[in-house]
């Protein structure tokens, strides 16, 4: 009985996770906005089913397989959100570096007075 | 107690759906990052199926999809990038 009831609550949190992320996706404006919502289900979601498994199986190697799956979605997830994130904005502004003009602070480098020179100072 | 992993599973596919809608309706890059929340979801339906069916098999399958999504992901990206 606890078992089952455990089980539900792990359950029922990932599944939570998963539509509010989903419903999140649907509903923002832009694909950077959009891109965060990923992140809930590999980072959370994820790890509430592995553990979910991980309660209920008793032989070790479904255990690791689960587990497997869970890290390799949270590396890979982080690594192709912000390529996505690189590509959308390459695609928007043809560059990625952030520009003077664009108003975006950019810690550690001085933007020379006459444009875009790129001068950088190296954090000390 | 297995039931519990299928009713889970079935509650999931129901988050595919705001996917389906920005991957058909939004731009570019929307599309795309619905599309890499759609592997995700997807790659988990296959573990909450492989618990609830007690098909051990099926956690390869995950693995596979969550491998390859990562890499199919990054060629849309580079694609989206330049040429798409």
């Amino acid at each position: 009985m606890a078992h089952g009831v455990v089980l539900g609550i792990l359950l029922g949190v990932a599944v939570l996770l998963t539509l509010l992320s989903a419903l999140g996706l649907a509903v923002m404006r832009d694909p950077y906005q959009r891109l965060h919502y990923s992140a809930v289900i590999v980072s959370w979601a994820s790890i509430v089913i592995a553990a979910a498994v991980w309660f209920d199986e008793k032989e070790p190697q479904t255990r690791i397989k689960v587990i497997l799956v869970g890290l390799v979605l949270f590396t890979m997830n982080s690594v192709l959100t912000s390529e996505t994130a690189k590509a959308v904005r390459v695609r928007q502004k043809g560059h990625w570096e952030p520009h003077a003009e664009e108003g975006i602070e950019v810690m550690g480098r001085k933007e020379p007075a006459g444009g875009h020179g790129a001068e950088r100072d190296h954090l000390a | 107690m297995d039931k519990l992993w299928l009713y889970a599973a079935a509650c999931m596919m129901a988050a595919l759906l705001p996917c389906l809608i920005t991957v058909f309706r939004g731009k570019p890059g929307d599309r795309l990052a619905a599309l890499e929340m759609g592997s995700v979801i997807v790659t988990l339906e296959m573990v909450l199926l492989a618990q609830g069916y007690h098909r051990p098999v099926m956690y390869d399958l995950a693995l596979t999809l969550a491998l390859l999504s990562f890499g199919g992901g990054m060629v849309f990206a580079r694609f989206l990038e330049r040429w798409l």
